[in-house]
């Protein structure tokens, strides 16, 4: 019986485990959609498959390449000497977002920064056409990953959404992703292409 | 007690009948040694393989298929159905397995299937989740929290299925290495169990073969930014991961030809054969104490200081295992010369290191030639003379002169090769003659 009692305890304290786990990432998510800030970022679809979370049409965004006159103290685009972690400080211009600049260290709960796991940067090159070679010019190429890379549809639906944007893609001012950020944390509210949210093109 | 079965005593019966023939032992003890058997099978609690093979399968099967369902992400369920949707593989999984745990726990078909089963519905829910909130995160987190919450299913149900798919999936973490090490160490005292149940069965040789690739890839992922900088520290890291291969296929599950002693065996003979080299690997001057310390100077390096701690237990572990039991075990010297291999490699530190590995690897390769004529072990002798061929080879290959003069050479290697096999092959007879 004390066996059985065992057993029940260490069965309960599992499934409290799991269940917790999966409420807690609702709850998270829900606070971001909740007290987050909308951003709209211009976008650049395209369409791969994950076989764990379905189809998805990939995102690549404008606001994440960019040129940095200065990298913050301490920073260094070397492979190696690479930072895991950045912080991008996030502003509005003409009505669309963009990266203000990078930083090492986490910015006050105040600011509007996304936390960036994955990021390339690499010195600029210019071609001098009196020299023949190509020449640093002192600022720095950065490309950042956003952390809402993935935009899932129904399987059926993802090979249309791609032709949508390629329909639409010369002129990108009215493709773009309204993005919740907050507290560094991001989730995509919705995808617009053509000014239109793309889930009403499969209505 | 070791679990047994009919062919196994069938087996054991076949042989003491062959002694009996010899007068060696009598009918009678043949006889009580069977019925003792018997009576042990006898009382032992069911697990029919098959049934068990199906259930585990039948589930794998229904996961996928569920987990399939997801990926179609139905776009006409909106999010409250999403959400509860999300939340039931996982209870469902829970409800057959509590079940299963408490009314049904002696049969290893149920428990393999509601343990298969919960551990993909984990991995299920959560993949709706993310669905639902159009999350992006990377694989390494999705496998490493699915598998750390379905860790209490493998331990309670004691369920080798969910303990493969676990080591399977715990690979896909080694983007990050602390995952990677946790997933491992959590996994490891139950392996340890199963092994210890029966060491030979065909579950706990799968089982020990993927945790060892998973310890493997832990290593070269928190070491592969240090290749350019030292191959020295690598060898001996490496080195030290191919002797604790080599040290559990001996001590733990002591057989001579065990997966993993072979595994470890291979690898300390690939590195000391790659070591020969006078490359810009393998080359004193390449290696530079200042860039070391300037690398490690910066945070990004914490994977490869954290790597270098763990193969650091696991060589004090190594270390107090080899004189505890190097006296029971008795070595023969070819043995010993390949566990010094990672202490070998400490010298190329101080010293001329191809020069080193060059005397190591022919020292080696003799080693095991006497080891396999002295004890009458043809394979053995056969890899040791492989290994002296491909080091002459090798050497000879290296050398600065036109192709007709290597095309002869090599030809010549080769009989020689045949000759030496052949008299080896020859005297192992003599040998066996003798003995008799």
């Amino acid at each position: 019986m004390k066996n059985k009692n065992l057993i029940i305890s260490f069965i309960s304290l599992m499934m409290a485990l799991q269940l917790g786990f999966l409420i807690y990432l609702i709850k998270s998510n829900e606070i971001i959609l909740k007290d987050g800030k909308i951003f709209k970022f211009k976008t650049a679809p395209v369409d791969p498959f994950n076989a764990f979370k379905g189809r998805y049409v990939a995102l690549n965004f404008d606001a994440g390449n960019f040129t940095l006159d200065k990298l913050p103290d301490s920073m260094s685009c070397e492979y190696n000497r690479r930072p895991k972690i950045i912080y991008a400080l996030i502003g509005n211009k003409d009505g669309f977002a963009y990266v203000k600049n990078i930083s090492i260290k986490k910015p006050n709960d105040s600011e509007d920064y996304l936390t960036i796991r994955q990021f390339y940067c690499d010195e600029e090159y210019k071609y001098d056409d009196n020299l023949k070679i190509s020449i640093e010019t002192g600022s720095y190429k950065i490309n950042l990953t956003f952390p809402f890379s993935a935009y899932y549809l129904e399987e059926t639906h993802a090979p249309k959404a791609e032709k949508l944007y390629n329909d639409n893609n010369k002129n990108s001012n009215n493709t773009y992703a309204l993005i919740k950020i907050n507290k560094g944390n991001a989730l995509i509210q919705d995808l617009y292409i053509n000014n239109k949210p793309i889930k009403e093109y499969f209505n | 007690m070791m679990k047994i079965n009919k062919k196994q005593i069938d087996n054991l019966i076949k042989e003491l009948s062959n002694l009996q023939e010899k007068n060696l032992i009598k009918k009678e003890q043949i006889s009580a040694i069977e019925a003792y058997y018997q009576e042990i099978l006898d009382n032992q609690p069911s697990s029919n393989l098959f049934f068990t093979l199906f259930a585990g399968f039948g589930a794998l099967l229904i996961g996928i298929g569920i987990i399939s369902l997801i990926s179609f992400n139905w776009a006409f369920f909106d999010k409250t159905i999403k959400t509860i949707i999300a939340f039931l593989p996982t209870i469902l999984g829970q409800i057959i397995f509590a079940y299963t745990l408490l009314k049904k726990q002696e049969s290893a078909a149920w428990r393999e299937g509601a343990s298969i089963f919960l551990t993909l519905a984990i991995s299920a829910s959560i993949a709706i989740i993310s669905q639902i909130y159009q999350l992006s995160g990377d694989n390494s987190s999705f496998f490493f929290i699915s598998m750390f919450l379905s860790l209490p299913i493998i331990y309670l149900a004691r369920s080798t299925g969910a303990s493969v798919i676990y080591l399977i999936a715990s690979v896909f973490t080694w983007g990050n290495i602390y995952y990677t090490w946790t997933l491992s160490t959590l996994i490891l005292p139950f392996i340890y169990l199963c092994t210890k149940e029966n060491k030979y069965s065909m579950f706990a040789t799968i089982q020990s073969i993927l945790f060892s690739i998973l310890i493997g890839l832990a290593i070269l992922y928190g070491t592969h930014v240090f290749y350019d900088y030292s191959f020295q520290i690598n060898r001996i890291i490496f080195g030290i991961y191919a002797l604790a291969l080599f040290c559990i296929g001996t001590f733990y599950f002591q057989q001579d030809l065990h997966l993993i002693r072979l595994s470890g065996i291979l690898q300390l003979c690939f590195m000391a054969y790659l070591s020969v080299f006078k490359t810009k690997m393998s080359n004193d001057n390449y290696f530079n104490k200042q860039i070391l310390l300037n690398e490690l100077k910066i945070n990004d390096y914490n994977d490869f200081i954290f790597t270098i701690i763990m193969v650091a237990i696991i060589a004090l572990i190594l270390a107090f295992y080899i004189f505890k039991f190097y006296e029971k075990y008795n070595f023969h010297i070819s043995e010993w010369v390949l566990i010094s291999f990672p202490i070998i490699s400490l010298f190329s530190f101080v010293a001329e290191t191809s020069l080193i590995f060059n005397i190591y690897f022919i020292i080696l390769s003799l080693a095991l030639i006497y080891h396999g004529v002295k004890q009458n072990i043809l394979r053995t002798a056969s890899f040791g003379s492989f290994l002296l061929g491909l080091y002459i080879l090798t050497k000879f290959l290296c050398i600065d002169t036109d192709l007709i003069i290597k095309g002869i050479g090599s030809i010549f290697i080769g009989i020689i090769f045949l000759i030496i096999n052949y008299i080896l092959k020859k005297s192992m007879k003599a040998n066996k003659k003798e003995l008799r």
